[in-house]
């Protein structure tokens, strides 16, 4: 069975997945995250799915799956690089990633978790909630851009 | 309208085979980005339908629509049951549905325009979308990275392991040397306490010995003087009656006057003796340097002891080597004291042949002073002894009076001269006494002695 390499960095977890992924690889990858924020004691999972010009219902649900459960784990998932045509795709789709965050790049990613610490430390959880909701930009002027929201705006403007 | 693509649909892998020849396909066709994904997402959706529904056959079609043109993609289960269930996603991202008997489902796309192949090339355009070697290889390539990846993480893993059990066990070890260290630090300072202890103790009896030893002198210092008095007045007395002052003497008073005179000499050397001793020892003595001649000195202090020896029996030499300097830096005094009473005690304890003073110069540029003589000699065991105040040997108790003061007040003034003397004797043969002065006398100093033997 392949698996999808997991690297802890710091306190936080990168998946990236590199190649067209089986259903299978998707599972595992899925209980591997799972386990290893429990082991490591992770508040953050990254997973780069930047090298994937397909995300189907199937794997956008496996996502949005992933991100609730490692939340209920005290993890923030956040998925980044999508690619702009996979995002209208999905828009188009109908699909939502659910609790998954979504960043531009790794880099936006941890400075997003980082915000994020900073921002449960500062405030209580149900109100950090409530702005990532309303789409305000948490930690004031986090870099972080949802390109799903982007493809959303980029649909609506084309006739 | 042809298939270009067809795809027999019964396992996970086939869903990623269909993605891969859907792409493959739209690459061929120059869709645009968006279309592309379009396309491959929407043959994933379905296929993965079809493997979910027990499995089918999808085909891929192009052909032309109006002005533009359009991909047809045909979704026929095995299970015709399940038909109605296939492409529920899918239909999201069809332009038109339609179905087809009653197994079949047919999602259309509308493309602006395509860059459609010639009849003749879509037989090559088949033999294509076969699975090429290098992309299994490739795909390959990835996957083994993947599992290398997989194992470096593991052994990463195992040694994070490791090293945790280590640094547990260094913990470990740690508590230990540390419980060790708190133990030996109580033993410490237990060790510590007696010693303080000890000190004190010591520092008491040290104290007790100075106070015992002041207390010595002082009642040295007082007996001395209030024994010379009278002492004086004896000898004094007894020299008027020899003078014969008050008139003759009978031979019987001459007899006694003079053993009172000789008593009482006697008794004034001792006297002054003890009270020299007495002196050096409470620091009352001061030494002061001055160039000497040392050929003068000796001089002196032979003739001074002249009178004290036997001269029928006993022969007095003096040697004054060629070496040594016209003047020496020392206490005259002291010197002089040394020397007299080291001649003091040869003559008394010689009853006959030779004493021998001789002066050298030593090998470290100092004065090497040696009185030999021939006389009853020491016994080994008492010449550790000979310098103790009040010691006597038993040779010498038996040979002539004496209150044992003498070698030791010399030792004593060597001693502030930063000297000391030696004896070595044979008995029944002679004894020798030898002293090397410094070149730079330090007062209160002791150092090693250096002398010639014999």
């Amino acid at each position: 069975m392949d698996r999808i390499p997991i690297l802890k960095i710091g306190s936080r977890l990168l998946a990236t997945i590199q190649s067209d992924l089986h259903d299978a690889m998707a599972l595992q990858l899925e209980d591997d995250l799972a386990e290893s924020v429990v082991r490591y004691q992770s508040d953050g999972v990254i997973v780069d799915v930047s090298a994937l010009d397909v995300v189907d219902s199937y794997v956008g649900r496996m996502l949005a799956h992933m991100a609730s459960v490692t939340r209920l784990l005290g993890a923030d998932t956040v998925v980044v690089g999508i690619r702009p045509a996979v995002a209208i795709t999905l828009v188009e789709l109908g699909l939502s990633l659910g609790d998954a965050r979504t960043a531009l790049t790794v880099e936006h990613a941890f400075a997003y978790l980082d915000s994020m610490g900073a921002e449960r430390q500062a405030e209580a959880d149900s109100q950090s909630d409530a702005h990532l909701r309303d789409g305000a930009e948490p930690g004031g002027g986090s870099p972080i851009l949802d390109p799903l929201r982007l493809a959303q705006a980029q649909i609506n403007r084309s006739p | 309208m042809t298939p270009l693509v067809i795809t027999t649909l019964h396992k996970d892998a086939d869903v990623i085979e269909a993605r891969r020849r859907t792409r493959h396909l739209a690459e061929r066709l120059e869709l645009d980005i968006h279309e592309r994904t379009r396309i491959i997402t929407l043959v994933s959706e379905v296929a993965r339908d079809l493997v979910l529904s027990g499995g089918g056959t999808l085909s891929v079609s192009v052909g032309d629509r109006d002005a533009g043109a359009e991909v047809a993609i045909h979704a026929s289960t095995s299970r015709p049951s399940a038909v109605l269930e296939l492409g529920a996603n899918a239909s999201r991202l069809a332009d038109h549905v339609s179905t087809d008997g009653d197994d079949t489902h047919v999602f259309r796309l509308h493309l602006p325009r395509v860059n459609l192949p010639y009849p003749a090339a879509v037989a090559a355009l088949e033999a294509e979308l076969r699975p090429p070697e290098f992309t299994v290889d490739l795909l390959d390539d990835l996957l083994h990275q993947n599992r290398e990846l997989l194992s470096t993480l593991d052994e990463l893993e195992a040694s994070r392991a490791e090293q945790e059990r280590v640094n547990a066990e260094l913990a470990e070890t740690n508590l230990g040397v540390i419980a060790m260290y708190d133990e030996l630090s109580a033993e410490l300072d237990r060790t510590n306490r007696g010693v303080v202890a000890l000190y004190a103790d010591l520092d008491q009896q040290a104290r007790d010995l100075l106070s015992a030893n002041e207390t010595k002198t002082r009642f040295l210092n007082a007996v001395s003087h209030e024994l010379r008095t009278p002492v004086n007045s004896i000898i004094a007395l007894a020299n008027l009656l020899l003078e014969r002052a008050d008139g003759p003497l009978s031979s019987e008073q001459e007899r006694q006057a003079t053993y009172i005179l000789r008593s009482a000499t006697e008794l004034l050397d001792a006297v002054n003796d003890l009270l020299d001793l007495a002196r050096g020892e409470a620091g009352a003595l001061i030494v002061r340097v001055e160039p000497v001649d040392v050929r003068a000195l000796v001089t002196t202090a032979v003739q001074l002891i002249e009178p004290l020896i036997n001269s029928n029996s006993v022969t007095l030499n003096t040697t004054v080597a060629a070496t040594v300097p016209a003047k020496f830096n020392t206490d005259p005094a002291i010197v002089a004291h040394i020397l007299r009473n080291l001649m003091a005690n040869a003559a008394k304890y010689t009853p006959s042949g030779t004493i021998e003073v001789t002066v050298d110069r030593a090998e470290d540029g100092g004065l090497a002073l040696s009185v030999t003589d021939t006389g009853v000699g020491i016994a080994a065991q008492d010449l550790t002894r000979v310098f103790d105040e009040f010691f006597r040997a038993d040779s010498a108790r038996t040979m002539a009076s004496g209150t044992g003061l003498g070698l030791a007040l010399a030792q004593q003034l060597a001693r502030r001269l930063g000297t000391e003397i030696t004896a070595t004797s044979i008995p029944g043969h002679g004894s020798t006494f030898a002293v090397t002065l410094p070149v730079r006398p330090r007062p209160g100093q002791h150092s090693p002695p250096q002398h010639p033997s014999g």
